[in-house]
């Protein structure tokens, strides 16, 4: 015999909810991002940036260990603001301008990072990069 | 007479905390996942309806759904009612289907309150194991719930069709919350000159320049040079009729606890 919890949103009978009508349903767990680590899993990345960086070059400019020994999955919502020419930048995981600007959040087996390719002098120090990041148990890739 | 069923965060009181504080609370579901398997071309949901995806690869992390210089080898995805459709692309990527239907409409209210932290008594968890899981794992994936993690909570979903104006489609939301939100957005495009589906919803991308459509979140609402909305783009000379666009909308913050870095 399977056993299942589930709490059903308002105006739903918890006894003939659907996954869709519950709020949470034990066959249908959400994304777990753990609470109370040493490096927060949850956390917004503000990235001052002092002058241009190395062109030409992808820079790792925020690293943590995840304690996972596998690849988890991440999801972070990037800002970057005053590129060159008054530029702004979004993006989930990835954000760029074709081959000259490159901006990634994700994670490795040992590490969540961010890094950041320019060749196009799009960095200065007017430049600020907010990253909203989650990391959480389930696999990536 | 209404009742509510929540639990909070270690550290914050369930009868005060703010409701993104919450680590479930019946007035809004979870991000409920229907799958999280790893596929290499089309694959088969078969729910019915057209259900939140998104998929992450490891070269990049996440991979929007349309076509876009940063699709590279992780391909185009969209979503029908049946299946999750790659077009182009052959490396194998994790692909994560919830049970959240785009376009059934919902908006759960907002419950201000406390975001103080206090003390944090380890001798209590609340939990329940996935089936033929053990509730003494240490794996969090061996878990459908876990008081010591939190999960991605819904606040609205808004299915609309877009409206034209100076010659490009726009749909437009208040998301109603105090703070800037996390936002996905998806499209069904209506004929348009990209090859797209008609009956297919494909993952836009937040504002990275000259785009065929975008969405972009605003402040929070009642801020300075803010209006609290989600502001969905598409471009008119690329769609000749207007699309229809969903916009889910989650609880969580942009803005959580700060890590200031220098760099170089």
């Amino acid at each position: 015999m399977t056993y299942i919890a589930k709490i059903s949103l308002p105006g739903f009978d918890v006894r003939t909810a659907t996954p869709e009508q519950c709020v949470l349903h034990s066959g249908y767990p959400p994304l777990h991002s753990k609470l109370g680590q040493l490096q927060s899993h949850s956390a917004t990345l503000v990235v001052d940036f002092t002058s241009g960086i190395t062109q030409n070059s992808t820079r790792t400019v925020f690293s943590i260990d995840h304690g996972y020994n596998y690849i988890p999955t991440s999801l972070s919502s990037i800002k970057i603001t005053g590129l060159s020419g008054g530029l702004e930048l979004y993006g989930i995981g990835y954000t760029g301008v074709g081959a000259t600007l490159t901006i990634k959040a994700y994670c490795t087996s040992t590490s969540f990072i961010v890094t950041v390719y320019d060749n196009n002098n799009w960095i200065s120090n007017a430049t600020e990069l907010q990253v909203s990041y989650n990391i959480y148990a389930e696999d990536g890739t | 007479m209404t009742y509510t069923a929540k639990g909070s965060r270690p550290g914050y009181d369930v009868n005060s905390a703010v409701d993104y504080l919450n680590t479930f609370n019946s007035s809004f579901p979870l991000l409920n996942l229907d799958s999280l398997a790893l596929h290499t071309g089309t694959f088969n949901h078969d729910l019915g309806y057209y259900p939140f995806f998104f998929i992450t690869d490891n070269a990049s992390g996440f991979v929007p759904g349309s076509v876009n210089q940063f699709s590279g080898n992780s391909g185009e995805w969209s979503m029908s009612t049946t299946q999750l459709v790659r077009t182009t692309g052959s490396t194998s990527v994790r692909c994560f289907v919830a049970r959240l239907d785009l376009t059934s409409n919902f908006s759960a209210p907002y419950e201000p309150g406390s975001t103080v932290r206090g003390n944090v008594n380890p001798d209590y968890v609340f939990k329940i194991a996935k089936d033929g899981k053990s509730t003494d794992s240490s794996d969090m994936r061996d878990f459908s719930i876990h008081s010591n993690t939190i999960s991605p909570l819904v606040h609205k979903v808004y299915k609309t069709t877009m409206f034209a104006s100076g010659g490009n489609y726009y749909a437009t939301v208040s998301h109603g919350l105090p703070y800037t939100p996390l936002v996905f957005a998806y499209i069904r495009p209506s004929t348009n000159s990209l090859g797209r589906s008609t009956d297919r919803y494909y993952m836009m991308h937040p504002p990275i320049g000259t785009t065929d459509e975008t969405y972009l979140v605003d402040r929070a609402i009642n801020s300075v040079g803010g209006d609290g909305s989600v502001t969905a783009y598409a471009a008119g000379f690329s769609y000749s009729a207007a699309p229809e666009v969903s916009l889910v909308i989650l609880k969580d913050p942009f803005v959580k606890d700060i890590i200031n870095v220098s760099y170089p």
